[in-house]
């Protein structure tokens, strides 16, 4: 058997260089006529055009914004009107619009639920919080007995199912002497501060 | 570079539809120019003002009244103060403004989020899907209407489809075998918490959303089983988590200090929860103070009730609706249900809210415009929507990731009436 010559690295090359070259040939060259030129212009331009469109842009908002802000202040203040959350008015108690007879005093954290005259006695519903209602008890009872008042004045009725977090416990109903409206202070004309509702006031169920 | 370029490239039909979308919107402007802000609009308003006053005093370098924003921006907080910050510019450079400026300000500012979302989808989803925006919502009358009020949930659910478009490039590239950037990840980020911002029940769409992207996107990028391409998927992930909670955390952080409690992002869950589905005359521990809503009402016992024990009056409208709330049944619950999704589709209300005050009710060609016509066109497709929840489809991988997170949107989205009274918006 004749061993044939292996090609070496060099006439290797020499065949691939050849073969590319005639495949080369085969492919029609792209002409760089006018159109290619105008069109790769075209689109550079364009391209060119937008990065710097954007560029002004940001630019041009970046600077408006710094503007607006630097001048704000001198262009006076925005008044928001606060509807959503207006102040809460005081407790009406504390308040004194219609206070509570002489000596006597609440002390346990309260809620004052409604206020009214029916039939000649005051009835002031409450509801009360955190204190268990043995505790409340005593303590309406004290202060009513230091005011002179009968201690069955005051219903002490917590609320069913109470769980140990609950923070509101329950009611207090206190059956008291009529109160004249003894404060001059305009919130004492708003039945949302003193309670007392007039009766044509819907509930507040509706959805808004 | 070439790509873009030719993508954003005129089409003549989709320009047209966008024309006519916003050709409607100036039309329907000349009709609600005239009407101050009402209900939670005002809200909106006041959060603008306080954050345009706040802007001043830092430029300034005056110290913040803190007492104005916390009254007007995290208020009761119900509201997040996305709108607060579209309205906040405007504010700025004109703080007398009145409503008519404003509701052209906000019409400006949704258009403009409109082309935008459409240049978007376009790229993202297709000329097909860019085209049936432009046919719907934008023509249907009432959702236009609402692009010139301050209401947030409008340019929410525009912000979500960009939010979308975005994830499913994202995938897409992922599919390929491209992990997204870290830049990708903080945009991401960012659109997630401006959905939030604007409408904070978008919340759960939003993480739905992004939690399906990531198992897709994994799962995709799990097959090239290279480490590195997952630790880079992973640190966009992650950068895109922290922009959001980096931009959740001022408010969070604001609204739990004004009002005492811990706030994430709003505090009306509860109360929505007791109207919805509790005894409304039991929420006060017995009927609420009278001559108010089922809102307000509740908010101002909670607040008397904090005052009283120094503590918080989230923690006591928690309390206030679980009492409100203990005597519901799986049958109450499942017609309350029903009910919200009846209203879900109807549109009934809204119209009404943006008649002039002295307009008769229900009359009139605005208000059948606005009512009748709109739902004409929303009714048949809310059955598309449960039609596209209920198609599945086998095409193409990048389809199905299209569908898939569509779906999961839907859903999330349609969690509303299983929590909260539905309204028109």
């Amino acid at each position: 058997m004749t061993d044939f010559p292996r090609p070496d690295d060099g006439s290797l090359e020499q065949v691939l260089r050849r073969d590319l070259r005639e495949t080369v040939d085969h492919i029609p060259a792209v002409p760089v006529d006018a159109v290619l030129v105008r069109d790769t212009r075209r689109l550079g331009h364009a391209l060119r055009t937008h990065r710097t469109t954007m560029t002004l842009l940001v630019v041009a908002a970046v600077a408006l914004t710094v503007l607006a802000i630097l001048v704000s202040p001198a262009l006076g203040r925005a008044e928001p009107t606060g509807r959503y959350r207006p102040q809460l008015p005081a407790d009406p108690l504390e308040l004194g619009c219609y206070p509570l007879p002489p000596g006597l005093t609440l002390d346990f954290p309260y809620q004052v639920r409604k206020d009214g005259d029916v039939d000649g006695v005051r009835v002031l519903t409450l509801h009360w919080d955190e204190l268990d209602a043995a505790e409340v008890r005593r303590r309406l009872a004290a202060a009513l007995v230091g005011a002179g008042l009968p201690r069955r004045s005051a219903t002490v009725t917590p609320f069913p199912e109470l769980t140990p977090d609950m923070i509101v416990r329950g009611e207090v109903v206190l059956r008291l002497p009529v109160a004249r409206l003894s404060s001059a202070d305009p919130a004492c004309t708003d039945p949302a501060t003193t309670k007392r509702f007039p009766d044509d006031w819907a509930p507040s169920t509706e959805y808004g | 570079m070439i790509a873009p370029l030719r993508a954003v490239r005129a089409d003549p039909l989709l320009t047209a539809c966008v024309a006519v979308a916003l050709a409607l919107k100036v039309v329907l402007f000349a009709r609600v120019a005239d009407l101050p802000f009402r209900g939670d609009e005002v809200a909106y308003h006041d959060a603008g003002c306080a954050l345009a006053n706040l802007v001043r005093d830092l430029a300034w370098l005056r110290s913040p009244d803190g007492g104005e924003l916390s009254r007007n921006v995290v208020g009761s907080g119900w509201f997040m103060p996305g709108m607060g910050l579209v309205l906040m510019p405007l504010y700025l450079v004109a703080p007398e403004a009145d409503d008519t400026v404003a509701r052209l300000w906000l019409g400006l500012v949704s258009g403009a989020v409109f082309v935008l979302t459409v240049v978007h989808v376009r790229r993202s989803l297709g000329r097909g899907f860019a085209l049936a925006l432009c046919a719907f919502p934008a023509l249907v009358p009432v959702w236009v209407l609402l692009s010139l009020t301050a209401y947030g949930d409008l340019l929410a659910g525009l912000v979500l489809v960009l939010l979308l478009t975005r994830l499913v490039d994202v995938l897409r590239a992922g599919q390929e075998g491209q992990p997204p950037t870290v830049r990708d990840g903080m945009v991401l980020g960012f659109l997630a918490i401006a959905v939030v911002y604007l409408r904070s029940s978008a919340v759960l769409a939003v993480v739905a959303m992004a939690a399906t992207a990531v198992v897709v996107l994994l799962w995709s990028l799990r097959r090239t089983g290279e480490r590195s391409v997952l630790g880079t998927s992973l640190v966009s992930a992650a950068a895109a988590g922290a922009v959001f909670a980096g931009l959740l955390l001022p408010w969070s952080i604001g609204a739990s200090a004004a009002l005492d409690d811990r706030v994430v992002t709003t505090t009306s869950v509860p109360t929505a929860l007791a109207n919805t589905f509790g005894e409304r005359a039991e929420v006060c521990y017995g009927p609420c103070d009278p001559g108010s809503t089922v809102w307000f009402a509740p908010v101002r016992y909670a607040r008397e009730v904090a005052r009283a024990t120094g503590g918080g009056e989230v923690t006591v409208l928690n309390q206030m609706s679980s009492h409100a709330r203990q005597d519901v049944t799986s049958r109450s619950y499942a017609r309350d249900v029903a009910d919200n999704f009846e209203r879900y589709r109807s549109i009934d209300g809204f119209g009404a809210l943006l008649k002039p005050p002295d307009a008769p009710h229900d009359r009139g060609f605005w208000q059948w415009v606005a009512r009748d016509l709109s739902l004409e066109i929303f009714g048949p497709v809310s059955w598309l929507v449960l039609a596209a929840l209920l198609v599945v489809s086998g095409r193409r991988h990048s389809e199905q990731v299209v569908a898939v997170l569509l779906k999961v949107g839907l859903l999330a989205l349609l969690t509303q009436p299983f929590v909260h009274l539905a309204g028109s918006r």
